[in-house]
């Protein structure tokens, strides 16, 4: 079996942007007292406590699925994955020392195998890429801002840039480990559009019904400085996630890897 | 379900009566209009971005049966042209229609999984009828309006005209749907009642009207029973500053248009 290096998946936007992050004073400052103030059992707690985890027992598929996404992602230690109930989110890596996956039942009961084993392996590239440390600083980050009115306008635009970027890496994780470009594409729409829609509108195909507005929103930014400029802003303010964007990276890196 | 097309409705026919007045009130002077223009370019400005590049548009390959829907909706309502369909993931019960050059439709999955076709009819019908009266451009502004202190008291008479709006906009999803008891499984679903409970309860139009009756003299009840002078305030300030109407009030106003003799079995009638 190929195993991926981390310059192999991790997008380039992904790796300068949390360079920056790591790299910051109030990052170090954050991972300082995380660890001094033990507040990461804190944080783990929550997930514990309030979240069912899966077990080889109860999901075996599930966990087949993710040795074998570690395996191919030179992940040695098997995650913990947990499921909560959360009808907005998909999935996601957590904790620091030891980090977790946690899914949300409403995402997961939409994957089917061959899409798992892709989303599973964005998961373990995240590990890899060490998402759950920043992941964790910002939540600290995003806490303690809490506590300063305002203070949100200076921290969050890099950190919610990053925040959008790392699905690029998640994306080629999925790519790479599919290498299916059809479903890479469907797994963006996966959360927006139910099932039986999704399979009409044929992603991946010379029909799909999805590109023409990917390309239309995407020149639409690159010709409209008005339209630009509110996405930048929309930008810095929340970590909304651009599905053109994705869509158009998914597809250029098919594009350029040839498979 | 067969359903009557209504040719030449116009929205004056099934009008909430104060909503015009109400809306005159809000905008009464010309300050007050200049600023709502500009926001309203605004909020055009910034919702197309996410529309675009968050939502999924929906065409008759992908969802042939909602495009027909939403024709059938149109055709039935006398409105045109047919607005585009966008899909988001949100677990929100109501369709909206946001402004644009082109008014179109945001419609949550969550309602796509949990609605049945007559409901559906409902609910589309009820944001095509805010295309229709002209109610998009305030909702699209008032569901970006900021809240808290006295940006409350100054929001007051815009909530007035929004209560009415949304009154006229349910007649409207009644006439689409044609359909009481589907109307109503709705309210209850924004209630709390899932679909598939509330179907238990009424499926005819006159089980709905039966269980609507004893459901709504139940609410007076306690409210006679609660009405201490923090109550009543508390009601009336729910009543005056909740951008959206509370689902009782809405409820007791569809019921009561669907029974008047003036409302909507004259409309129907006259397309007999």
């Amino acid at each position: 079996m190929c195993v991926y290096k981390i310059e192999d998946f991790q997008h380039p936007r992904d790796s300068k942007l949390a360079k920056d992050i790591l790299s910051s004073n109030t990052a170090a400052k954050a991972l300082k007292e995380i660890h001094e103030t033990n507040i990461e059992d804190a944080y783990i707690y929550l997930y514990q406590s309030s979240c069912p985890q899966l077990t080889e027992k109860t999901f075996p598929k599930l966990f087949n699925l993710l040795d074998k996404a570690c395996q191919m992602f030179g992940l040695e230690k098997i995650p913990k994955v947990y499921v909560t109930r959360d009808y907005r989110e998909t999935v996601s890596v957590r904790g620091m020392n030891e980090p977790f996956l946690v899914f949300s039942s409403e995402y997961l009961r939409k994957l089917d195998d061959e899409t798992l084993f892709g989303i599973l392996a964005g998961q373990v590239a995240a590990i890899r890429c060490n998402h759950h440390t920043i992941l964790c600083i910002t939540w600290g980050i995003d806490f303690a801002a809490g506590f300063i009115p305002y203070s949100d306008w200076a921290t969050d635009p890099m950190i919610n840039n990053w925040k959008r970027c790392r699905y690029f890496t998640y994306d080629r994780a999925f790519c790479l480990a599919t290498k299916n470009r059809e479903l890479s594409l469907r797994q963006v729409l996966i959360n927006v559009v139910p099932q039986n829609i999704l399979d009409r509108m044929k992603t991946g195909s010379v029909q799909d019904a999805y590109i023409n507005q990917a390309k239309n929103f995407l020149s639409t930014m690159s010709t409209s400085k008005t339209q630009a400029f509110i996405k930048k802003a929309l930008s810095a303010y929340s970590y909304k996630i651009w599905l053109p964007e994705r869509y158009e990276e998914i597809n250029k890196f098919f594009d350029e890897r040839g498979f | 379900m067969k359903r009557k097309i209504l040719h030449g409705l116009k929205v004056a026919d099934f009008i909430h009566s104060d909503e015009l007045k109400k809306k005159e009130i809000a905008l009464n002077n010309a300050k007050v209009k200049e600023f709502i223009n500009s926001a309203t370019n605004l909020c055009k400005t910034a919702v197309d971005p996410v529309t675009q590049g968050t939502f999924v548009k929906i065409n008759e390959m992908s969802d042939p049966n909602l495009i027909r829907i939403v024709h059938e909706v149109c055709e039935i309502l006398d409105v045109s042209p047919v607005p585009e369909v966008y899909l988001c993931h949100l677990m929100y019960v109501n369709i909206s229609p946001y402004s644009s050059d082109k008014p179109y439709l945001v419609i949550p999955d969550y309602v796509l999984r949990y609605s049945d076709e007559d409901m559906l009819y409902y609910n589309i019908g009820n944001a095509v009828t805010m295309i229709k009266a002209d109610h998009v451009e305030l909702t699209t502004l008032a569901a970006y309006m900021p809240g808290g202190g006295s940006i409350e008291l100054i929001k007051l008479p815009f909530t007035a005209y929004l209560h009415c709006a949304d009154s006229t906009s349910d007649r409207g999803g009644l006439l689409a749907c044609q359909s009481f008891a589907a109307s109503i499984r709705n309210h209850f679903w924004e209630l709390g009642i899932p679909p598939a409970e509330s179907k238990k309860m009424f499926t005819t139009d006159k089980e709905a009207e039966i269980f609507v009756k004893k459901y709504l003299d139940e609410q007076e009840k306690v409210l006679e029973r609660y009405n201490g002078f923090f109550t009543q305030g508390a009601r009336k300030w729910q009543r005056m500053s909740y951008l959206e109407a509370p689902a009782n009030k809405m409820l007791r106003e569809l019921f009561n248009w669907y029974l008047d003799e003036n409302g909507y079995r004259a409309i129907m009638a006259a397309y007999d």
